[in-house]
């Protein structure tokens, strides 16, 4: 049985397709668990608001070569960053802890800038990489010799 | 932006950025979901790295072969994102079980698809199609929809764009007639 192709499929879920389309579409799918299934996820989908991840929209605008306006990290820690700076100053009794939330303000700051998130893409990259390598090396042999079940020589 | 998807689509097709831009933000969420729902529900194993290809594929697909020209019900572009993604998801997993194949790694665990829930699952879809093979056609869907598929009878009614009534009376009176063929079989 051949599969119907995306448009017609897609077509089924419109409430304006006509009666002898629906009823064509219908004889497909009343015996086709694929194509009856995919309408399903189809359905679903438009009753539901999924979100993609950030860093994957962006990969794909880059692919297509879409020029993006560039995203500045929220200011508003890098403020709050200052002002708990400045606090440690003047409350000298709180200097330690006024300046190191600071610095972890900061921190969220530079992290949420672009060229932070290029990073962490990049060594999560390194990772799966080095984890590919291991899975494909073959285990060293050159040392077992023949022998019982045990490796002991016979 | 585009507050009428018609429009959206027309800029598109024109290859205007911003519009291209606004597609992907409002699309891209709902590629990923299909193709994730189609896989799981396909019984692969499967990561992030996966979908996340899958999704991009989708979209240069679209940009490079000026697939939205061709999409003539706009109002419904979802529905065909939707089935776009989840074919690409389907094909890119079975080239990508060829190549596990080819590179002997067929007995790794990962790569095992089916189990044994699922067997028993195909089973029962199995003897479910054969029950009800001579039905009409809209009762067969209704019933698979219900039984196979755990769809509630406003859902099937919405689905299928009937009555909720029509859709009930269905499901009561067919499911007694394959209660009394299951009792006389077994």
């Amino acid at each position: 049985m051949k599969c119907l192709d995306e448009k017609a499929l897609s077509s089924y879920l419109d409430e304006r397709l006509s009666d002898v389309e629906r009823k064509n579409i219908e004889e497909h799918i009343a015996d086709c668990n694929i194509c009856l299934g995919m309408l399903l996820v189809a359905y679903e989908s438009q009753h539901c608001n999924k979100k993609c991840p950030s860093i994957l929209k962006d990969k794909i605008k880059n692919r297509l070569g879409l020029k993006q306006p560039k995203k500045r990290p929220e200011l508003k820690w890098f403020f709050a960053g200052l002002f708990f700076f400045v606090l440690s100053f003047v409350f000298r009794h709180y200097f330690l802890q006024f300046l190191a939330i600071s610095v972890i303000l900061g921190f969220k700051w530079v992290m949420e800038g672009e060229s932070a998130k290029r990073v962490i893409m990049i060594f999560k990259g390194i990772q799966e990489k080095e984890k590919k390598v291991e899975r494909k090396s073959s285990p060293d042999v050159s040392n077992i010799s023949g022998g019982d079940r045990y490796g002991k020589p016979e | 932006m585009f507050d009428d998807i018609h429009d959206l689509i027309g800029r598109c097709i024109e290859r205007e950025e911003k519009a291209w831009i606004e597609f992907i933000d409002r699309f891209s969420g709902l590629v990923y979901y299909s193709a994730r729902e189609r896989l799981k529900k396909n019984g692969y194993s499967f990561s992030e790295q996966d979908i996340q290809d899958i999704v991009q594929n989708v979209f240069i697909d679209i940009w490079e072969k000026s697939m939205l020209a061709e999409v003539r019900e706009r109002h419904k572009i979802k529905a065909w994102l939707s089935i776009t993604g989840q074919t690409r998801a389907l094909n890119f997993m079975r080239k990508k079980k060829e190549r596990l194949l080819s590179e002997e790694e067929l007995f790794k665990v990962e790569n095992i698809v089916s189990d044994k829930k699922e067997d028993y699952r195909a089973e029962l879809i199995e003897e479910l199609e054969k029950a009800i093979e001579k039905f009409p056609l809209r009762e067969k869907i209704i019933l698979k929809l219900n039984i196979v598929h755990s769809r509630t009878h406003k859902e099937i009614a919405d689905f299928m764009n009937m009555p909720i009534n029509t859709v009930s009376t269905i499901i009561a009176r067919r499911k007694e007639f394959l209660r009394k063929i299951l009792n006389s079989t077994t």
